[in-house]
């Protein structure tokens, strides 16, 4: 009696079981942001202001790789549904968009809010919710250190990528004085206080250090300023358009500096907008160049001149290629039924994954920033050339 | 570089960046003089302006000069439009509402701009002389900033001999004081305002085009200047030619002096309360006259 009475505990067991499994099988996740034919995803972007010019591209890059995505099947035969919201580049406004995507839109993640002084201002409210942040372009290091559970980026910051800058200047073309310029806004301060640290540690001397607001129209004193102090390199840490401005100024003041600073110096833009007075402007870049006959590269521009023929290729355009790649290989391994925790899961155990533009990419528990590497590029005769690994 | 060349150097600079801010400034006087309107749309034309010359030199090859001539001709045609569709219905109430709306033309044009631009801007702008510095002396002067002084100069010198010399100029003069005595004697008061939006948003123009070269060309390319402009404007009295140009040198030096020699990041605040100051000592600007009469 009491056999038949395990073997019957033992036989419904296994039952509730196997139904369990069935059951979770054929229903459709329930996790937020996903239903049985979507998977939505939110962001905050400044497509008007000030740097909507920089963004739209990154934009178009990252929809270009979900319609590629979608009309490829999706992801497990769910589309991905890409919610975008305006910022304007105002922190405020970022904070509103991200708590509306999780509140209203329910999405299964805030992913790539699109610069560092808005993701700065999000971070309060991504704390407290716990909500999952993908890979936002936030080049700062509070958002990774100390780690975050749920937030994951692999936009190396200034600070790091300044720092590479001048131990390669100073190891491999033996500068002595360097100068540094950076506009007054989020991170770029602190990227230009550990290039002069790095300088300093290796023996070189900081020269200049200026600094320039956002409204800045003429750039005529600025250059006085480094033109004074006879600098051999000037490291410029500021937006593309008002680096471009003050290289365009000092040509136009005869002076003739050598220019570096990071990703967006070497950007296909700035050869766009000096021409060959780009010729010679040194880069440390988190991605490819895109002048590149890199398959990963070609790939990419495939991709997003098929959807967006007009939309100019360009690294930043390619770091946020980079993350849609990461997001649905994420969403992929994460299973049929992707939750928020199997996603963190899947990042946490994701190594050297290579997403053609990038370096590889890897992450832990302890380490969230999934990019520790870069290139050195320089401008010769109007393209990008890789001169260091 | 010795210290007395460098301010010297810092000096010569803001003159020639006071130099495009007066530019733009003049536009914005000889509207308001006239029409009694404060066109904050002014920066925007001029950018919609010179993404035409652009477009012309991009999509038709047309040489640089040509392409300036058509920007300035369309410059004209946008000004007429916009005071047809714009100003003229409103002219009859307060000149504040007319003000308030280009506020929201401002918005609208740039909005405009950024869609049809905003992924692939800012592109490069020729300039119409070369950038190369000239040696003047101990310093150095870019032939681009002497052909901005240099416009600046014949266009405020034209502004003035145009509305003291011409008969079209003193039925603007007569408009500007007071437009129903002038509407009574005879004056086409419509013709003229509409005139001064056609010539304003021609100089705008002018001014966008020698931006272009130095800011690269994007819907943003004004925006940073119209303010200046505006406080250039005051600064020299709102109705005064030669007060714009000397407010515009004397606010670009003093931006690059305290840029130089206090701190970039207090440059902006330095520079505005040093025209409230000016304001404080000349309360109708740098060559307005402020008339007081018993009532």
């Amino acid at each position: 009696m009491i056999r038949k009475l395990a073997l019957a505990t033992v036989i419904v067991f296994l039952a509730a079981t196997v139904c369990q499994e069935v059951t979770a099988q054929a229903q459709p996740a329930t996790a937020t942001g996903v239903t049985a034919d979507t998977i939505v995803l939110g962001s905050s972007l400044g497509l008007t202001g000030v740097t909507a010019d920089i963004i739209k591209p990154q934009q178009s890059a990252i929809q270009a790789y979900f319609n590629y995505v979608n009309d490829n099947g999706g992801v497990h035969g769910r589309k991905i549904k890409w919610i975008v919201y305006d910022d304007q580049f105002v922190p405020q406004r970022a904070v509103s968009n991200v708590q509306r995507l999780v509140e209203s839109d329910k999405v299964f993640a805030v992913y790539y809010i699109g610069g560092t002084s808005t993701t700065a201002a999000a971070m309060g409210y991504i704390k407290d919710t716990k909500t999952l942040l993908l890979f936002p372009l936030a080049l700062d290091e509070s958002v990774f250190q100390p780690t975050i559970p749920n937030v994951f980026t692999i936009a190396t910051p200034y600070t790091y990528q300044e720092r590479l800058l001048v131990d390669y200047l100073v190891n491999t073309k033996h500068v002595k004085r360097f100068a540094m310029v950076y506009a007054n806004t989020p991170g770029n301060p602190q990227a230009a206080a550990a290039a002069s640290d790095e300088a300093k540690k290796l023996g070189a001397d900081v020269v200049a250090d200026v600094s320039f607001e956002g409204t800045t129209t003429d750039f005529s004193s600025v250059v006085l300023q480094l033109q004074s102090k006879n600098p051999e390199y000037v490291l410029v840490t500021s937006v593309i358009a008002p680096a471009a401005q003050l290289i365009k100024t000092a040509k136009v003041m005869g002076f003739n500096a050598m220019w570096a600073g990071p990703q967006q110096m070497v950007d296909p833009l700035i050869t766009k907008l000096l021409g060959p007075d780009a010729n010679g402007i040194l880069g440390v870049s988190i991605t490819k160049s895109v002048d590149e006959s890199d398959p990963g590269v070609q790939h990419y521009i495939q991709i997003l001149h098929k959807y967006f023929p007009d939309s100019p290729p360009g690294l930043f355009s390619m770091l946020a290629f980079a993350t849609a790649e990461l997001t649905v290989e994420a969403l992929n391994r994460a299973g049929v039924s992707p939750t928020q925790e199997k996603v963190t899961q899947v990042l946490n155990n994701m190594k050297n994954f290579d997403t053609g533009v990038t370096a590889p990419v890897s992450f832990s528990p302890t380490n969230h920033l999934g990019i520790n590497s870069a290139i050195m590029l320089q401008i010769q005769d109007g393209r990008a050339m890789i001169i260091s690994k | 570089m010795p210290v007395g060349t460098l301010f010297i150097q810092q000096v010569v600079a803001g003159l020639a960046s006071g130099a495009l801010y007066a530019l733009l400034a003049l536009a914005v006087v000889l509207v308001f003089r006239v029409s009694r309107v404060a066109n904050f749309a002014q920066g925007e034309m001029a950018m919609i302006s010179t993404f035409v010359a652009y477009l012309l030199m991009e999509r038709t090859g047309m040489p640089l000069l040509l392409a300036l001539f058509g920007d300035l001709l369309f410059a004209g045609v946008l000004g007429f439009i916009l005071y047809f569709a714009i100003a003229r219905s409103m002219s009859a109430g307060d000149p504040l509402n007319v003000t308030i709306s280009t506020l929201g033309l401002q918005i609208a044009l740039n909005a405009a701009a950024l869609s049809v631009w905003g992924e692939t801007q800012p592109f490069p702008f020729p300039a119409i002389v070369s950038v190369s510095p000239v040696r003047v002396g101990s310093f150095l002067i870019s032939q681009l900033h002497l052909a901005i002084i240099a416009a600046v100069l014949l266009a405020a010198l034209g502004l003035f001999l145009f509305f003291r010399y011409t008969m079209a100029g003193l039925a603007a003069r007569a408009v500007a004081l007071d437009r129903t005595v002038a509407a009574l004697m005879g004056i086409p008061v419509e013709r003229v305002i509409a005139q001064s939006w056609i010539l304003g948003s021609v100089l705008g123009a002018l001014a966008g085009a020698m931006f272009a070269p130095l800011t690269f060309l994007s819907s943003f390319m004004m925006q940073g200047f119209l303010l200046k402009a505006f406080s250039v404007a005051i600064l020299g009295g709102m109705t005064s030619w030669p007060g714009v140009v000397v407010g515009g040198l004397l606010f670009g030096v003093v931006e690059n002096v305290v840029s130089g020699y206090v701190s970039n990041v207090w440059q902006p605040a330095i520079s505005y309360i040093t025209i409230i100051l000016v304001l404080l000592l000349r309360p109708a600007g740098l060559f307005s006259t402020l008339y007081r009469g018993r009532v």
